[in-house]
C-alpha cells in the first residue's frame, strides 16, 4: 500500500504542483528579480538594486495612476455600494419577479470586458454615439463632448463601464448576505412596530457587514488590477491621463522595453494587493452582531 | 414606487445589449448618418453573414472555443487530482502542499505578464493555443483546488474505505467513487473557468500576435483599428461572441450566480 501511495501521490499531485510552480510561482519570483535590473530585453541586464523603485516613486507618474485607481475605488465604495445594498435589500424582500431582476442585474457580469468596452466606446463617439445623440434629442447639444478624448471627462468615461458591469455582482453578493439573515429577527421587529427603513438600517445592514467586508476587499484589489477598460478604450490617453498602474507597466515593458522598470511596477502591484487585503482585514474588525 | 427603480435599473443594465444588437443590424450608411439610438430600418443580416463566413471572426470564435475547452478540461483534471491527493492521501506534507496550491489566489495575473511572456517565448508556444491554455489553467488551478477540495471533504470516507477493503487501488477509488460524487462541483468549476477563459483579455492580447491565433477578445478589439468603418460588422462579432455566454447563463443562471458568490465569499 505504501508504494502505491507514493506512486499515487506522484501521479496525482506532481502535475498540478509542477503547473503552479512553472507558470505562477516561478514567474512571480522572476518578476521580482527583473525589477532589480536595468534591462531592455535584448542586451544583458545590469543589476541596479532598488533604483527602479526609487525612480518609480520619484518620477511620480505612478501616483497619477494610483490616483485614477482611487477614483474608481471611491466611486465603487460610495456610489456603487450604497446603491447595490439598497437594491439587494429590495429584491430580497419578496417582491414579484425577483428571479428575473436578479438575472438581468447580473447579466453584465458574465459577458466579456472586451465587449463591454467596445459598446461603451460607441456610446462615447462624438458624432454617432448614443450619449451625444441622446443629449441632442434633449436639446443639450452644448453638453456634448468627446468623452474619451476630453481631459476633463476621460477618467470618468473609463470608470463608468467598470462600475456598470460590476454593480450586478455586488447586488448579488449583498443579496446573498441579506438572504442569510434569520427571518425571525424581522418578524419580531415588525411586531415591535418597526418600519421597513428602520429594519433595513438597524438590523439588515449591521448583519451583512461581514459580506460588506468581503466586498470591500474584492473591489479594492479589483480596482488595483484594472486593465482591460483602460487599455481597450484609451490606452492610457489622452496624454496619459487615464493610466493606471497596470497600463503603465504594460507600456514600460512592451513599448519602452524597460523590463526592469516595468517589473518594478509589477512587484508594486503584487505588494499593493497583498498589503491592502491584510490592512482591510485588520481595520474591518467586524463583531458578530447577535440579536 | 420601488418597482420603478428596479425597472429603471434593469433598463440601464440592458441598454448596452439593445444598442449592440441594433448596431449589428445596421449598414454603414445608417451608422454614420442616423440617430444611433433608433433601431435599424431593416435588420441587416449581411453583417452576420460576413462575420461568420468571411473568416476572421469565425476564426476568433474557433480559437476561443479551443482555448476555453482545453483550459476547462485541464483545470478540472489537475484540480481534482490535486484536491484528492491533498485531502484523501495520508501524507506528511499534505497541508503545506495544499497551501502552496492556493498561492495562485493571491497573485495578480498582471504581475507575471513579462516573465510568462518570456517563458512562453522560450518554449516556442507564443501565438498558439497552448500558449493560452497553460497560463489560463495555471491561474484557475488554485481556485479549482479550493472549490474541489471543499467538495471532497464532504464525501464520506467510508465509501473509499469500503472500496479499499475490496482491494481497490487508489486510482480506481478516485475514478469510480470520488469523481462521480463531485460532478455538481465540477460543473460549477467548469462554468467559472469558462467565464474566465472566454472573456480573458490581457493574456490573449499579449501572447497572440497573428490573427490566425487570436481569441474573440483579442481579435474583436483588434478589429477596431483596422475596420474603422465596419462597426456593424464588429457589433455582429460582439453579439456572436456573447451568444454562448448568454445561453449558458440562461440555462444555468442559478448555478453561475451561486458559484461566483460562493467562490468570492470563501476569500
Amino acid at each position: 500500500m505504501r508504494k502505491q501511495k507514493r506512486t499515487a501521490l506522484i501521479v496525482l499531485l506532481a502535475p498540478p504542483l509542477f503547473f503552479m510552480a512553472l507558470f505562477v510561482i516561478f514567474p512571480l519570483v522572476t518578476s521580482g528579480y527583473y525589477s532589480l535590473l536595468e534591462w531592455d530585453g535584448i542586451a544583458e541586464g545590469t543589476f541596479v538594486g532598488l533604483d527602479n523603485f526609487v525612480e518609480m516613486l520619484r518620477k511620480g507618474k505612478i501616483f497619477a495612476a494610483i490616483f485614477n485607481t482611487l477614483l474608481l475605488l471611491l466611486c465603487s465604495l460610495f456610489v456603487q455600494f450604497p446603491f447595490a445594498i439598497a437594491l439587494a435589500i429590495i429584491i430580497a424582500s419578496r417582491i414579484r419577479g425577483e428571479g428575473a431582476f436578479r438575472f438581468i442585474f447580473f447579466l453584465p457580469v458574465v459577458i466579456s470586458t472586451t465587449v463591454v468596452c467596445l459598446v461603451w466606446e460607441r456610446f462615447y463617439n462624438f458624432d454617432y454615439g448614443a450619449l451625444n445623440n441622446a443629449l441632442e434629442l434633449l436639446g443639450l447639444e452644448t453638453v456634448r463632448r468627446a468623452w474619451l478624448a476630453d481631459s476633463g471627462t476621460a477618467v470618468w468615461a473609463v470608470i463608468a463601464p467598470a462600475v456598470w458591469q460590476w454593480t450586478g455582482f455586488y447586488i448579488l453578493l449583498f443579496y446573498t448576505g441579506v438572504k442569510s439573515i434569520n427571518e425571525e429577527l424581522y418578524d419580531s421587529a415588525k411586531i415591535d412596530g418597526a418600519t421597513f427603513r428602520q429594519i433595513a438600517f438597524k438590523i439588515t445592514i449591521p448583519l451583512i457587514m461581514p459580506v460588506v467586508k468581503v466586498a470591500v476587499i474584492l473591489t479594492t484589489v479589483g480596482s488595483f488590477k484594472i486593465f482591460d477598460y483602460i487599455w481597450i478604450m484609451t490606452k492610457g490617453g489622452p496624454i496619459g491621463l487615464t493610466h493606471v498602474p497596470t497600463t503603465l507597466m504594460y507600456i514600460r515593458i512592451f513599448e519602452e522595453y524597460s523590463y526592469g522598470r516595468g517589473s518594478a511596477i509589477a512587484v508594486f502591484i503584487v505588494l499593493e494587493c497583498v498589503l491592502i487585503t491584510a490592512v482591510i482585514r485588520k481595520l474591518f474588525v467586524v463583531e458578530e452582531v447577535t440579536h | 414606487m420601488v418597482y420603478l427603480l428596479l425597472i429603471l435599473f434593469a433598463f440601464v443594465q440592458l441598454f448596452p445589449f439593445y444598442y449592440m444588437i441594433m448596431l449589428s443590424g445596421k449598414s454603414n450608411r445608417e451608422i454614420f448618418s442616423e440617430n444611433s439610438l433608433a433601431p435599424p430600418k431593416r435588420f441587416q443580416w449581411s453583417n452576420y453573414q460576413k462575420a461568420l463566413l468571411q473568416g476572421k471572426i469565425a476564426r476568433f470564435f474557433l480559437n476561443s472555443t479551443i482555448v476555453t475547452g482545453a483550459s476547462i478540461a485541464l483545470t478540472l483534471y489537475l484540480a481534482s487530482t490535486a484536491a484528492y491527493a491533498i485531502k484523501r492521501i495520508d501524507w506528511k506534507y499534505s497541508r503545506q502542499m495544499g497551501l502552496l496550491l492556493l498561492v495562485g489566489l493571491f497573485i495578480p495575473m498582471h504581475s507575471v505578464l513579462l516573465p510568462l511572456f518570456l517563458l512562453l517565448r522560450s518554449l516556442k508556444i507564443l501565438d498558439s493555443h497552448l500558449g493560452l491554455v497553460l497560463p489560463y489553467t495555471a491561474f484557475q488551478l488554485s481556485f479549482g483546488v479550493l472549490v474541489l477540495s471543499g467538495c471532497i471533504t464532504s464525501i464520506p470516507a467510508q465509501l473509499e474505505e469500503a472500496a479499499y477493503i475490496d482491494g481497490c487501488s487508489i486510482f480506481r477509488a478516485f475514478f469510480s467513487i470520488i469523481l462521480p460524487n463531485m460532478v455538481p462541483a465540477m460543473v460549477t468549476l467548469a462554468i467559472l473557468v469558462y467565464r474566465f477563459a472566454w472573456n480573458e483579455y490581457m493574456f490573449a492580447v499579449t501572447f497572440t500576435s497573428t490573427e490566425l491565433m487570436k481569441t474573440l477578445t483579442a481579435g474583436l478589439s483588434g478589429l477596431k483599428g483596422q475596420w474603422q468603418t465596419e462597426w456593424g460588422l464588429i457589433a455582429a462579432g460582439m453579439v456572436i461572441s456573447i451568444v454562448p455566454t448568454v445561453v449558458f447563463y440562461s440555462l444555468l443562471s442559478r448555478q453561475i450566480q451561486s458559484g461566483l458568490m460562493a467562490g468570492s465569499l470563501k476569500l
